[in-house]
């Protein structure tokens, strides 16, 4: 039985429809992540499990009972909203022991469950400092022991991690799954962050414009994403507009542009369709020589930037437009890779690594836009 | 010339010390970024650059001007901050054309004059879009647009991506990189956020605790830190305890629960405590056949981040590491379970001297 079922939740505000027609199961001890860009939808979402906002039509179960009407807290979920309100005048300890406090529990018993959580979100040493002594993101982790500390099986988070600098975030959302595992809760929480999602998720539920658009694991949803925007904004991708121009048993083949085309492994597509020719960033190849074989094409280099791990290559093709390589960087160095805006190099995409989608109705574009 | 110098700056806030002795060389036209853990004193450092916070000791000098009596608005600057700051009663365009129109150019000129930062910014809006109905990554671009009209010498940027998500924010940090390019700016860009800072920057300032721990590029800083914080600050890496084995002319062997490795270090002698650091992405793992008698285990754990896949692997001498593999679509040993062996690329291990301060203090991130 599942712990939490959407059932055609829809949610209008006026005219507009922040979520519509969300249909969800999440099973008992799932991290789900909801990932989509501002606006799609998010917080209303999880607002909506919480009680703290109700479905305008459809229906949601909590643990097999109906609580489309149910006020929140009698919902037996704990809601971290992103604004997390401490209290300025408690301390650190009698923060956190709030949460349990209002769920009924004794003073003493409380107090134990904070500084319990205190530990576990490794703020014990400041427990007796007030909200104003802490950094932003020691704030944060204040808020989600708090709702922790409650022991609600079902823990709604948004954007927990938001008010936390880059680098220790990124220790934080390992040990954020780490927590919730160890306490065998149900998470929902919700990011803008695709890379967050991916190291934490069991499931990413991916939303835009009040829709899920895809719900899944981190590897389906990379592997398999169901439109251009699905690849674009998880994980980012190389688009190409073409038309099939040949079909074959193993093989589609599509024209992108005068002289140039691409190959990939089998396709449900037929020929004189209209697609898109997507390929990851990580998976496009940079080499300084080649024989114009099968998915290979020169280019020229615009700019190349250093990210850390990888070295991230502009290149234009010409007509068909430019395509981003993301080179690891000890390969980078070892193969004394063209440096220098300008040069002359080749671009490969293995056909196996080829994703076809049917072009989208409105521009490609304004398909990939997430802003 | 407007590089900038800064000279032995110190500020404290009450009995705080924001900023210690701080002193910094920006070349003209560079663009660098300042990054440090939240608390590190580096909006306060770019505020004293900017004029709005007074420094208690030490100079400023932009071009060949000191300008450390100088109130903000004789410093030649522009300054843009993470919270967008348009006049919300001006349409889009009056709010990039504020700059030329306060300092009395004509309204033709102005008009012809917006038009050419707009398309610049690749910025497409209408004339009569007010603030609100931008979208965020619309807006911050305005803001930019608005920041660069005033014609400054030097632009100043403090968290100008921090407001957007992290999608938009990471198409924006290459078009900010390329108009500052264009104008050919001096630019100084505050960020909490490392990858950002190494995608589009010259060079990088580390600050820590209101100091300055180390400058350099970023691929320097990156693969060959010479502090301890600055490694571990700057992505992930694998923080080992270890001991010297052998040490002769650079050449550097150490034992970490009595495994070897070669690594990189200076300044090290036998049998001297020291921290290894070694990237994810340093460690290759590969099926073991059960002849290896070093750096074998077991995988504990294993991700697909997307363009990576990332892998913990629990060693036989008690040792966690964490290996990442990039995402190319060829088999990456180590499902969960299974027994594998690390390898080190090259130069990616690095042994450093156990900080006098202590290891937590040197890597504390807040």
């Amino acid at each position: 039985m599942p712990t939490i079922r959407l059932e055609n939740v829809t949610r209008t505000f006026g005219r507009t429809k922040a979520i519509d027609h969300v249909s969800l199961e999440i099973a008992e001890g799932e991290y789900v992540c909801v990932l989509g860009p501002t606006g799609a939808g998010k917080t209303t979402l999880l607002r909506l499990i919480a009680g703290l906002t109700t479905a305008t039509s459809g229906r949601i179960e909590l643990d097999g009972r109906e609580v489309t009407h149910i006020r929140p807290e009698d919902r037996n979920a704990s809601y971290v909203p992103q604004q997390y309100a401490l209290f300025p005048h408690m301390t650190i300890r009698d923060n956190v022991a709030f949460g349990p406090l209002a769920r009924g529990f004794a003073p003493q018993e409380s107090l134990e469950a904070a500084d319990e959580m205190l530990r576990l979100v490794r703020l014990a040493h400041r427990a007796t400092a007030f909200p104003h002594e802490l950094s932003g993101g020691m704030q944060q982790r204040v808020a989600l022991a708090r709702g922790l500390a409650g022991r609600s099986p079902l823990l709604l988070l948004d954007e927990p991690l938001g008010a936390i600098d880059a680098r220790l975030r990124m220790i934080l959302r390992y040990e954020l799954r780490k927590l919730a595992k160890g306490l065998g809760v149900t998470v929902i929480h919700v990011t803008h962050d695709q890379q967050e999602a991916m190291s934490i998720a069991d499931r990413i539920a991916v939303l835009r414009d009040g829709v899920i658009r895809q719900f899944g694991r981190p590897s389906e949803i990379y592997e398999a994403p169901e439109s251009p925007f699905l690849a674009n904004f998880v994980g980012g991708a190389n688009f190409l507009e073409g038309v099939v121009v040949r079909e074959e048993r193993d093989a589609t083949m599509i024209n992108i542009a005068e002289g140039f085309s691409i190959t990939s492994s089998h396709d449900d597509h037929g020929m004189g369709d209209f697609v898109v020719a997507s390929f990851r960033q990580e998976g496009t190849i940079i080499l300084r020589n080649a024989s114009l074989e099968e998915n290979i094409v020169p280019g020229t280099l615009i700019s190349t930037s250093f990210l850390g791990s990888f070295l991230r290559c502009v290149v234009n093709l010409g007509r068909a437009g430019e395509v981003i390589a993301k080179v690891p960087v000890r390969d980078a160095l070892q193969r004394k890779l063209p440096d220098r805006t300008g040069e002359l190099v080749y671009v490969r995409a293995d056909r196996g690594r080829i994703m076809i989608f049917d072009r989208p109705a409105r521009s490609l574009a304004v398909e990939l836009e997430a802003f | 010339m407007p590089g900038v110098r800064v000279v032995g700056v110190g500020k404290k806030f009450k009995d705080v010390d924001a900023l210690r002795d701080v002193s910094l060389e920006i070349r003209d036209k560079e663009y660098v970024s300042i990054i440090g853990p939240s608390g590190c004193g580096k909006s306060t450092l770019l505020k004293c650059i900017a004029g709005i916070i007074r420094q208690d000791s030490g100079q400023i000098f932009i071009g060949d001007r000191e300008v450390s009596a100088f109130p903000p608005e004789d410093r030649q600057l522009g300054y843009m901050f993470q919270e967008i700051a348009l006049f919300p009663h001006m349409t889009s365009w009056d709010n990039v054309g504020y700059g030329p129109r306060v300092r009395g150019k004509n309204k033709e000129h102005t008009r012809q004059f917006v038009g050419q930062v707009m398309e610049l910014a690749r910025l497409k809006i209408g004339r009569d879009t007010y603030p609100h109905e931008l979208s965020g990554g619309a807006g911050q671009k305005t803001a930019l647009a608005r920041a660069i009209a005033a014609e400054p010498q030097l632009l100043l940027l403090d968290e100008p991506l921090g407001a957007l998500d992290a999608h938009v924010r990471a198409v924006l940090r290459y078009e900010l990189r390329r108009l500052v390019n264009q104008i050919g700016l001096t630019a100084i860009h505050v960020t909490h956020d490392q990858e950002e800072a190494m995608a589009i920057s010259d060079r990088l300032v580390i600050m820590k605790a209101g100091q300055v721990v180390e400058v350099g590029t970023p691929l320097e800083l990156y693969l060959s830190p010479k502090r301890l914080f600055t490694a571990n600050f700057l992505g992930e890496t694998n923080i080992i305890p270890a001991i010297v084995a052998e040490c002769d002319h650079g050449h550097v062997t150490v034992s970490a629960n009595g495994w070897n490795v070669q690594a990189q270090g200076s300044g090290l002698v036998k049998g001297q405590n020291v921290v290894l650091t070694v990237r994810p992405e340093s460690m290759i793992v590969s099926p073991s056949n059960g002849d290896d008698r070093q750096w074998i285990g077991a995988v504990r754990e294993r991700m697909l981040l997307g363009d990576c896949i990332r892998t913990e692997v629990e060693l036989d001498n008690g040792l966690r590491v964490i290996a990442q593999a990039t995402n190319q679509g060829v088999e990456v040993a180590g499902n969960v379970g299974e027994r594998v062996k690390v390898d080190f690329i090259e130069g990616g291990p690095i042994a450093y001297q156990i900080p006098t301060h202590g290891l937590d203090v040197e890597l504390a991130l807040e």
